[in-house]
Protein backbone atom coordinates (compact mmCIF):
# COMPACT_ATOMS: atom_id res chain seq x y z
CA UNK A 1 0.00 0.00 0.00
CA UNK A 2 2.43 2.37 0.77
CA UNK A 3 4.96 1.72 -2.04
CA UNK A 4 1.64 1.91 -4.54
CA UNK A 5 0.96 5.58 -2.81
CA UNK A 6 4.54 6.49 -3.68
CA UNK A 7 4.64 5.24 -6.99
CA UNK A 8 1.41 6.95 -7.45
CA UNK A 9 2.86 10.37 -5.63
CA UNK A 10 5.74 9.84 -8.15
CA UNK A 11 4.05 9.57 -11.36
CA UNK A 12 1.76 13.04 -10.58
CA UNK A 13 5.12 14.67 -9.73
CA UNK A 14 6.79 13.77 -12.89
CA UNK A 15 3.58 14.61 -14.67
CA UNK A 16 3.48 18.19 -13.14
CA UNK A 17 6.84 18.58 -13.96
CA UNK A 18 7.26 17.85 -17.70
CA UNK A 19 3.83 19.42 -18.40
CA UNK A 20 5.10 22.75 -16.83
CA UNK A 21 6.45 24.95 -20.53
CA UNK A 22 9.47 26.64 -19.79
CA UNK A 23 9.01 30.24 -21.22
CA UNK A 24 11.32 31.13 -24.28
CA UNK A 25 14.03 32.92 -23.46
CA UNK A 26 13.94 36.87 -25.25
CA UNK A 27 16.06 37.02 -27.86
CA UNK A 28 16.34 40.59 -29.56
CA UNK A 29 14.17 43.99 -29.71
CA UNK A 30 12.19 45.14 -32.60
CA UNK A 31 12.08 49.05 -32.75
CA UNK A 32 9.41 51.37 -34.71
CA UNK A 33 8.35 55.01 -34.89
CA UNK A 34 11.84 55.80 -33.63
CA UNK A 35 12.19 59.61 -33.50
CA UNK A 36 15.04 61.87 -35.20
CA UNK A 37 17.96 62.21 -33.05
CA UNK A 38 20.65 65.18 -33.54
CA UNK A 39 23.55 62.63 -32.92
CA UNK A 40 23.89 59.11 -32.88
CA UNK A 41 21.43 56.97 -31.54
CA UNK A 42 21.82 53.70 -33.01
CA UNK A 43 18.97 51.32 -31.68
CA UNK A 44 20.05 47.54 -33.05
CA UNK A 45 18.61 44.23 -32.26
CA UNK A 46 20.52 43.66 -29.34
CA UNK A 47 22.33 46.56 -28.35
CA UNK A 48 22.27 50.39 -27.93
CA UNK A 49 24.56 53.24 -28.86
CA UNK A 50 23.88 56.52 -28.25
CA UNK A 51 26.11 59.71 -28.23
CA UNK A 52 26.31 61.72 -24.78
CA UNK A 53 23.28 64.11 -24.29
CA UNK A 54 20.92 62.28 -27.07
CA UNK A 55 17.57 61.21 -26.33
CA UNK A 56 15.66 58.74 -28.60
CA UNK A 57 11.97 57.43 -28.21
CA UNK A 58 11.07 54.31 -30.22
CA UNK A 59 8.41 51.56 -29.64
CA UNK A 60 9.97 48.74 -29.02
CA UNK A 61 9.05 44.83 -28.90
CA UNK A 62 10.85 42.26 -26.85
CA UNK A 63 10.96 39.18 -29.11
CA UNK A 64 11.59 35.84 -27.70
CA UNK A 65 13.70 32.68 -29.21
CA UNK A 66 10.65 31.42 -30.92
CA UNK A 67 9.78 34.46 -32.33
CA UNK A 68 6.75 35.41 -30.44
CA UNK A 69 6.08 39.37 -28.64
CA UNK A 70 6.61 39.10 -25.23
CA UNK A 71 4.26 40.85 -23.12
CA UNK A 72 4.03 42.99 -20.57
CA UNK A 73 8.05 44.34 -21.66
CA UNK A 74 9.60 46.91 -19.13
CA UNK A 75 13.83 47.90 -19.56
CA UNK A 76 15.88 49.02 -17.07
CA UNK A 77 19.11 50.24 -17.21
CA UNK A 78 21.90 48.57 -15.25
CA UNK A 79 23.45 51.76 -14.72
CA UNK A 80 21.19 54.94 -15.08
CA UNK A 81 24.35 57.82 -14.93
CA UNK A 82 25.41 55.98 -18.15
CA UNK A 83 22.16 55.12 -19.80
CA UNK A 84 18.19 56.55 -18.91
CA UNK A 85 15.59 54.38 -20.16
CA UNK A 86 11.77 55.48 -19.53
CA UNK A 87 8.58 55.11 -20.57
CA UNK A 88 7.15 57.41 -22.83
CA UNK A 89 3.57 57.87 -24.34
CA UNK A 90 1.27 55.36 -25.96
CA UNK A 91 4.17 51.93 -25.57
CA UNK A 92 7.36 53.70 -26.49
CA UNK A 93 10.48 53.90 -24.16
CA UNK A 94 12.51 56.89 -24.22
CA UNK A 95 15.99 56.03 -24.00
CA UNK A 96 19.23 59.06 -23.36
CA UNK A 97 22.91 59.00 -22.86
CA UNK A 98 23.68 60.78 -19.56
CA UNK A 99 27.44 60.29 -19.53
CA UNK A 100 30.28 58.30 -21.98
CA UNK A 101 30.22 54.56 -20.75
CA UNK A 102 28.77 51.07 -21.13
CA UNK A 103 26.09 49.27 -19.17
CA UNK A 104 23.42 46.65 -19.90
CA UNK A 105 19.94 46.84 -20.17
CA UNK A 106 17.89 44.76 -18.49
CA UNK A 107 14.95 43.67 -19.82
CA UNK A 108 11.80 42.16 -18.24
CA UNK A 109 8.83 40.29 -19.44
CA UNK A 110 5.63 40.36 -16.75
CA UNK A 111 8.20 42.14 -13.90
CA UNK A 112 10.15 38.93 -14.68
CA UNK A 113 14.10 39.62 -15.81
CA UNK A 114 14.16 37.65 -19.28
CA UNK A 115 17.64 38.86 -20.82
CA UNK A 116 19.72 41.80 -21.10
CA UNK A 117 20.88 44.18 -24.42
CA UNK A 118 24.26 45.82 -24.05
CA UNK A 119 24.28 49.55 -24.26
CA UNK A 120 27.05 51.98 -24.58
CA UNK A 121 27.34 55.89 -24.83
CA UNK A 122 29.83 57.48 -26.44
CA UNK A 123 31.23 61.26 -25.86
CA UNK A 124 29.96 64.06 -27.78
CA UNK B 1 -5.92 63.94 -27.94
CA UNK B 2 -6.72 67.63 -28.38
CA UNK B 3 -6.51 69.79 -31.84
CA UNK B 4 -3.14 71.31 -30.85
CA UNK B 5 -1.77 68.32 -29.99
CA UNK B 6 -2.81 66.58 -32.87
CA UNK B 7 -1.30 69.84 -35.00
CA UNK B 8 1.63 69.65 -33.33
CA UNK B 9 2.15 65.89 -33.99
CA UNK B 10 1.51 66.37 -37.45
CA UNK B 11 4.18 69.61 -37.41
CA UNK B 12 6.67 67.15 -36.17
CA UNK B 13 6.16 64.84 -39.46
CA UNK B 14 6.75 67.52 -41.45
CA UNK B 15 10.05 68.56 -39.91
CA UNK B 16 10.66 64.79 -39.62
CA UNK B 17 10.09 63.98 -43.72
CA UNK B 18 11.05 67.75 -45.28
CA UNK B 19 13.68 68.83 -42.66
CA UNK B 20 11.66 72.27 -42.19
CA UNK B 21 11.53 73.99 -39.06
CA UNK B 22 7.90 73.97 -37.75
CA UNK B 23 7.55 75.70 -34.50
CA UNK B 24 4.40 76.12 -32.67
CA UNK B 25 4.49 79.50 -31.88
CA UNK B 26 7.63 81.21 -33.76
CA UNK B 27 6.93 85.32 -32.00
CA UNK B 28 6.88 83.75 -28.18
CA UNK B 29 10.04 81.00 -28.14
CA UNK B 30 8.18 77.98 -28.16
CA UNK B 31 9.19 75.24 -29.35
CA UNK B 32 7.73 71.66 -29.44
CA UNK B 33 8.53 68.61 -27.18
CA UNK B 34 9.44 66.01 -29.43
CA UNK B 35 7.36 63.12 -28.16
CA UNK B 36 4.42 65.85 -28.96
CA UNK B 37 2.82 66.40 -25.49
CA UNK B 38 3.52 70.18 -24.56
CA UNK B 39 6.15 73.45 -26.16
CA UNK B 40 9.04 74.46 -24.41
CA UNK B 41 9.74 78.02 -23.97
CA UNK B 42 13.25 79.84 -23.77
CA UNK B 43 13.64 81.96 -20.88
CA UNK B 44 16.38 84.62 -20.39
CA UNK B 45 17.94 85.29 -17.07
CA UNK B 46 18.68 89.00 -17.81
CA UNK B 47 18.73 91.62 -20.32
CA UNK B 48 22.27 90.35 -21.87
CA UNK B 49 20.86 87.36 -23.77
CA UNK B 50 20.72 88.37 -27.14
CA UNK B 51 17.56 85.69 -27.78
CA UNK B 52 15.32 88.10 -25.85
CA UNK B 53 15.72 91.66 -26.93
CA UNK B 54 15.28 93.18 -23.49
CA UNK B 55 12.43 90.95 -23.03
CA UNK B 56 12.18 87.78 -20.17
CA UNK B 57 10.60 85.56 -22.82
CA UNK B 58 12.47 84.70 -26.36
CA UNK B 59 11.26 85.98 -29.87
CA UNK B 60 12.11 82.90 -31.09
CA UNK B 61 13.57 79.20 -29.51
CA UNK B 62 17.36 79.43 -30.13
CA UNK B 63 19.07 76.78 -32.37
CA UNK B 64 22.10 76.76 -30.16
CA UNK B 65 23.29 78.75 -26.49
CA UNK B 66 26.30 79.48 -26.01
CA UNK B 67 29.02 77.92 -23.90
CA UNK B 68 29.38 79.95 -20.13
CA UNK B 69 26.04 80.53 -20.65
CA UNK B 70 23.01 80.91 -18.50
CA UNK B 71 18.97 80.35 -19.59
CA UNK B 72 16.47 78.78 -18.69
CA UNK B 73 13.50 77.06 -20.04
CA UNK B 74 10.02 76.12 -19.33
CA UNK B 75 7.59 73.71 -20.33
CA UNK B 76 3.55 73.92 -21.11
CA UNK B 77 1.56 70.52 -21.64
CA UNK B 78 -1.01 70.62 -24.88
CA UNK B 79 -3.27 68.62 -21.69
CA UNK B 80 -3.27 69.33 -18.72
CA UNK B 81 -5.95 66.70 -17.48
CA UNK B 82 -3.30 64.15 -18.12
CA UNK B 83 0.21 65.37 -18.02
CA UNK B 84 -0.43 67.66 -14.79
CA UNK B 85 0.72 71.14 -14.37
CA UNK B 86 3.78 71.55 -12.84
CA UNK B 87 7.03 70.49 -14.16
CA UNK B 88 10.51 69.84 -13.64
CA UNK B 89 12.69 70.20 -16.49
CA UNK B 90 16.79 68.50 -15.96
CA UNK B 91 19.47 68.30 -18.77
CA UNK B 92 20.21 64.62 -19.82
CA UNK B 93 23.85 65.49 -20.14
CA UNK B 94 25.50 67.72 -16.84
CA UNK B 95 28.65 67.69 -18.22
CA UNK B 96 27.14 70.22 -21.14
CA UNK B 97 24.50 71.79 -19.20
CA UNK B 98 24.19 71.74 -15.06
CA UNK B 99 20.57 73.05 -13.25
CA UNK B 100 21.99 76.44 -11.69
CA UNK B 101 19.84 78.03 -9.24
CA UNK B 102 16.45 78.70 -11.06
CA UNK B 103 18.23 78.44 -14.39
CA UNK B 104 20.78 76.41 -16.07
CA UNK B 105 24.30 76.77 -16.90
CA UNK B 106 25.76 75.77 -20.02
CA UNK B 107 29.42 74.26 -20.06
CA UNK B 108 30.83 72.93 -23.00
CA UNK B 109 29.72 72.71 -26.44
CA UNK B 110 27.88 69.26 -27.50
CA UNK B 111 23.77 68.76 -28.07
CA UNK B 112 21.59 67.60 -24.88
CA UNK B 113 18.37 66.85 -24.38
CA UNK B 114 16.27 68.12 -21.57
CA UNK B 115 13.75 65.79 -20.01
CA UNK B 116 10.49 67.41 -18.50
CA UNK B 117 9.07 65.56 -15.41
CA UNK B 118 5.93 65.73 -13.78
CA UNK B 119 6.67 67.37 -10.45
CA UNK B 120 4.34 64.90 -8.70
CA UNK B 121 5.77 61.68 -9.67
CA UNK B 122 9.19 62.28 -11.87
CA UNK B 123 7.42 60.86 -14.69
CA UNK B 124 9.24 61.50 -18.01
CA UNK B 125 6.30 63.72 -20.56
CA UNK B 126 8.38 65.16 -23.16
CA UNK B 127 11.84 66.20 -24.31
CA UNK B 128 13.83 68.99 -26.45
CA UNK B 129 17.08 69.02 -27.55
CA UNK B 130 19.69 72.03 -27.73
CA UNK B 131 22.87 72.96 -28.96
CA UNK B 132 25.94 74.28 -26.70
CA UNK B 133 28.37 76.07 -29.20
CA UNK B 134 31.72 78.00 -28.42
CA UNK B 135 31.53 81.24 -28.99
CA UNK B 136 33.78 82.30 -32.25
CA UNK B 137 33.66 85.66 -32.68
CA UNK B 138 31.88 88.42 -31.37
CA UNK B 139 30.47 91.10 -33.70
CA UNK B 140 30.25 94.59 -32.73
CA UNK B 141 27.43 97.07 -34.64
CA UNK B 142 26.18 100.36 -33.79
CA UNK B 143 22.52 100.18 -31.75
CA UNK B 144 20.34 101.00 -34.59
CA UNK B 145 22.05 97.55 -36.44
CA UNK B 146 24.00 99.76 -38.50
CA UNK B 147 27.61 99.17 -39.34
CA UNK B 148 29.89 100.62 -36.81
CA UNK B 149 31.97 104.48 -37.95
CA UNK B 150 35.12 104.09 -35.96
CA UNK B 151 35.80 107.57 -37.04
CA UNK B 152 34.41 110.27 -34.50
CA UNK B 153 34.26 113.48 -33.58
CA UNK B 154 35.80 115.00 -30.18
CA UNK B 155 32.21 114.96 -28.30
CA UNK B 156 30.53 112.24 -29.94
CA UNK B 157 29.01 109.87 -28.12
CA UNK B 158 27.99 106.50 -29.76
CA UNK B 159 26.08 103.20 -28.20
CA UNK B 160 27.35 100.24 -29.51
CA UNK B 161 25.96 96.57 -29.27
CA UNK B 162 28.15 93.10 -28.65
CA UNK B 163 26.60 89.71 -29.63
CA UNK B 164 28.59 86.06 -29.59
CA UNK B 165 28.59 84.57 -32.57
CA UNK B 166 28.54 81.04 -33.29
CA UNK B 167 30.82 78.95 -36.16
CA UNK B 168 28.28 80.00 -38.81
CA UNK B 169 28.24 83.57 -37.88
CA UNK B 170 24.54 83.17 -35.93
CA UNK B 171 24.32 84.31 -32.64
CA UNK B 172 24.22 82.38 -29.84
CA UNK B 173 21.62 82.53 -26.64
CA UNK B 174 22.47 82.92 -23.36
CA UNK B 175 23.28 85.67 -20.64
CA UNK B 176 27.08 85.81 -21.00
CA UNK B 177 29.49 88.77 -19.00
CA UNK B 178 30.72 91.42 -21.72
CA UNK B 179 33.59 93.06 -20.50
CA UNK B 180 34.95 96.04 -22.05
CA UNK B 181 37.58 98.56 -21.24
CA UNK B 182 39.27 101.38 -23.49
CA UNK B 183 43.25 101.49 -23.82
CA UNK B 184 42.95 105.63 -23.31
CA UNK B 185 40.47 107.26 -21.54
CA UNK B 186 41.62 110.50 -22.39
CA UNK B 187 40.90 109.40 -25.89
CA UNK B 188 38.03 107.79 -25.87
CA UNK B 189 36.28 106.70 -22.42
CA UNK B 190 33.58 103.83 -21.35
CA UNK B 191 30.05 106.06 -20.49
CA UNK B 192 28.41 102.81 -19.17
CA UNK B 193 29.46 100.70 -15.72
CA UNK B 194 28.00 97.67 -17.35
CA UNK B 195 29.35 94.01 -18.52
CA UNK B 196 26.08 94.12 -20.99
CA UNK B 197 26.10 93.64 -24.47
CA UNK B 198 25.44 97.36 -24.80
CA UNK B 199 28.47 100.11 -24.35
CA UNK B 200 28.09 103.99 -24.84
CA UNK B 201 31.83 105.24 -26.12
CA UNK B 202 32.46 109.28 -26.01
CA UNK B 203 34.82 110.69 -27.74
CA UNK B 204 36.94 112.74 -25.77
CA UNK B 205 39.89 114.51 -27.37
CA UNK B 206 41.72 113.70 -30.25
CA UNK B 207 44.25 110.98 -30.92
CA UNK B 208 43.62 107.08 -31.15
CA UNK B 209 42.36 104.20 -28.87
CA UNK B 210 41.48 100.71 -28.62
CA UNK B 211 38.28 99.86 -27.74
CA UNK B 212 38.20 96.04 -26.52
CA UNK B 213 35.45 93.75 -25.64
CA UNK B 214 35.98 90.20 -24.03
CA UNK B 215 32.71 87.69 -23.78
CA UNK B 216 33.32 83.82 -23.97
CA UNK B 217 36.70 83.82 -24.17
CA UNK B 218 36.91 85.25 -27.16
CA UNK B 219 37.66 89.27 -27.74
CA UNK B 220 36.90 91.97 -30.53
CA UNK B 221 39.66 95.23 -30.88
CA UNK B 222 38.32 98.05 -32.39
CA UNK B 223 40.80 101.17 -33.15
CA UNK B 224 38.70 104.43 -32.98
CA UNK B 225 40.12 107.53 -34.18
CA UNK B 226 38.98 110.92 -32.68
CA UNK B 227 39.08 113.84 -34.92
CA UNK B 228 38.75 117.61 -33.41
Amino acid sequence: MKRRFLLVACVLFLGCSSSKKSEPAFDHFEYSEISVAPGTADLQEKSVLLAEGVAVKAVVKAIDERGHTMSSLDIESGDPNVVGVEHGPEGSFVFYGSSAGSTELHVLSNETRVGSVSAQVIPE
Amino acid sequence: MNDRSRWVKVCLAVTVLFGTACDVDPESGETPGELGEGVFRYECVDGRDVACNGSAIASTFPTAVATNSSFDLAYDPFDTTSAGSAFVIEPVAEKLVSPSGDAFRAHAAGTTAFLARQTADGALIDFVHLRVENVSSLSVVADDGSSLSTKLTAGEEALLVATALGADDAALAGSMKYTWTTSDDAVLSLGLVSEGREMEIVAESPGSAELRVESGGVSRTLTFTVEP
